[in-house]
């Protein structure tokens, strides 16, 4: 069987089982939060789109940084002051013009796939705050969802499969599973690469302490204070 | 041996490994640790240290100390200090955060996020200290230079070249602020 046949397969039973897989959860979570979900998988799939909201998203961001940048390069200082000439407002014009927008043409594919995961993992988080009710719509609305993301994040998978099932000896399964693992690390850095890349377009120098910065908020906020009041708070051997 | 960034890939997947392990509640100790020991480093270490160890030398050889031999040995000290603050940090009474860890997926992942915070720290510092003092360690052929065209680009990101001295003073006392208050 060559790879794209075995793609094509792939993405078949790939299709069913997320579909059974959002059913069953939908069963579980009831209609109400399933619908809530869906609201956000379409809203974030027609943002991801650039024909149908992408274009308008970037465009009001790039807009908004505009704006901050006005404000921040003296826009502020002669709103505030009353300054408010043509001279001064020609030349704070001048001096953002020179800047690059915060979403540049070529970082658009990237920009929109984030915002379209976030919107999609904020439906997720969202859903998880109702209460389960009527599970059998749930369950039907569930499906919807798992077809709407099967169409959403299905075309994405390659064409060709990174392993060829021609050779079944133990050295070729071996060798293929080898090459499937490498696949997938190289995909993971790939990704991740492409994040830090549209991140470091944003922030520039400051990516990585606002990273920094945000992993430890996150962190910390998520733990939750223990009951009991302790004396201190170190562990012994180790901290295990 | 291969590429000097794999050395440091090695390191960062084995903090990783450990934060799995220990939960993200223990090791963000350690992480309040690495905070300091860089503030105490690259704020005041690295900008007065050669200065003082040149006039001690001076004093006792009557002559500057050649460059490659300073290098070495900052290289080889601040690697020693970091290295055993870490160590501290992991051994006997620990410097844990109090509270409960969240749990499921929830707490792996926020483990995962540490780890490979302490992973990128530990591992960025300590090649930083290679770095920066031009690849002391190569002298001795353990490891090879040039770096490969990923080690040059990983090594423009290393902690201290990308982080403000007083940015890491900033973290410790957020971290501090938090572990009052929870």
């Amino acid at each position: 069987m060559n790879g794209s046949t075995l793609a094509e397969l792939q993405s078949n039973i790939l299709f069913w089982i997320i579909i059974a897989l959002f059913a069953w959860q939908g069963y579980q979570r009831g209609l109400i939060a399933e619908l809530v979900k869906m609201g956000f998988i379409l809203i974030g799939f027609f943002v991801g789109n650039r024909e149908v909201l992408g274009k308008t998203l970037i465009k009001a961001l790039n807009g908004f940084w505009l704006a901050l940048q006005f404000l921040i390069h003296g826009g502020f200082e002669a709103i505030v002051t009353g300054n408010f000439n043509a001279e001064t407002l020609s030349k704070i014009f001048e001096e953002i013009n020179k800047l690059p927008p915060l979403i540049p043409p070529d970082r658009m594919e990237i920009a929109l796939f984030l915002a379209m995961l976030f919107l999609i993992g904020l439906g997720y988080l969202i859903s998880k705050l109702f209460k389960p009710q009527w599970p059998g719509l749930g369950l039907v609305a569930g499906a919807l969802n798992g077809f709407l993301l099967s169409y959403i994040f299905l075309p994405l998978l390659p064409d060709e499969l990174p392993f060829q099932l021609e050779d079944l000896s133990p050295a070729g399964i071996i060798q293929q599973i080898i090459a499937f693992i490498s696949y997938l690390i190289q995909l993971f850095f790939k990704v991740l690469s492409a994040i830090f890349q549209f991140l470091v377009d944003i922030f520039g120098q400051w990516t990585i302490p606002i990273l920094l910065l945000a992993i430890v908020i996150i962190v910390l906020i998520s733990l939750t204070p223990s009951k009991k009041k302790r004396s201190s708070g170190t562990s012994e051997g180790g901290g295990s | 041996m291969g590429p000097f960034e794999y050395l440091w890939l090695t390191v960062f997947v084995i903090f990783v490994l450990i934060a799995l392990a220990r939960k993200y509640p223990n090791e963000l100790g350690t992480t309040t640790i690495i905070f300091v020991i860089l503030f105490l480093i690259t704020f005041f270490a690295i900008p007065k240290l050669p200065g003082l160890i040149n006039d001690i030398y001076r004093r006792i050889f009557n002559t500057p100390m050649p460059k490659r031999q300073m290098q070495h040995l900052l290289a080889s000290l601040f690697s020693l200090i970091f290295i055993a603050a870490i160590f501290s940090s992991y051994a006997g009474r620990t410097f844990a955060f109090p509270g409960k860890a969240a749990p499921g997926w929830r707490g792996t992942f926020y483990s995962l996020l540490v780890g490979m915070m302490n992973g990128y720290l530990i591992a960025g510092t300590l090649w930083y200290f290679q770095d920066f003092y031009e690849y002391p360690i190569t002298d001795f052929k353990l490891l090879y230079l040039p770096l490969t065209d990923l080690g040059e680009k990983l090594a423009a990101f290393l902690p201290p070249y990308v982080v403000p001295p007083i940015f890491w003073a900033i973290l410790v006392a957020i971290m501090l602020l938090f572990r009052v208050r929870k």
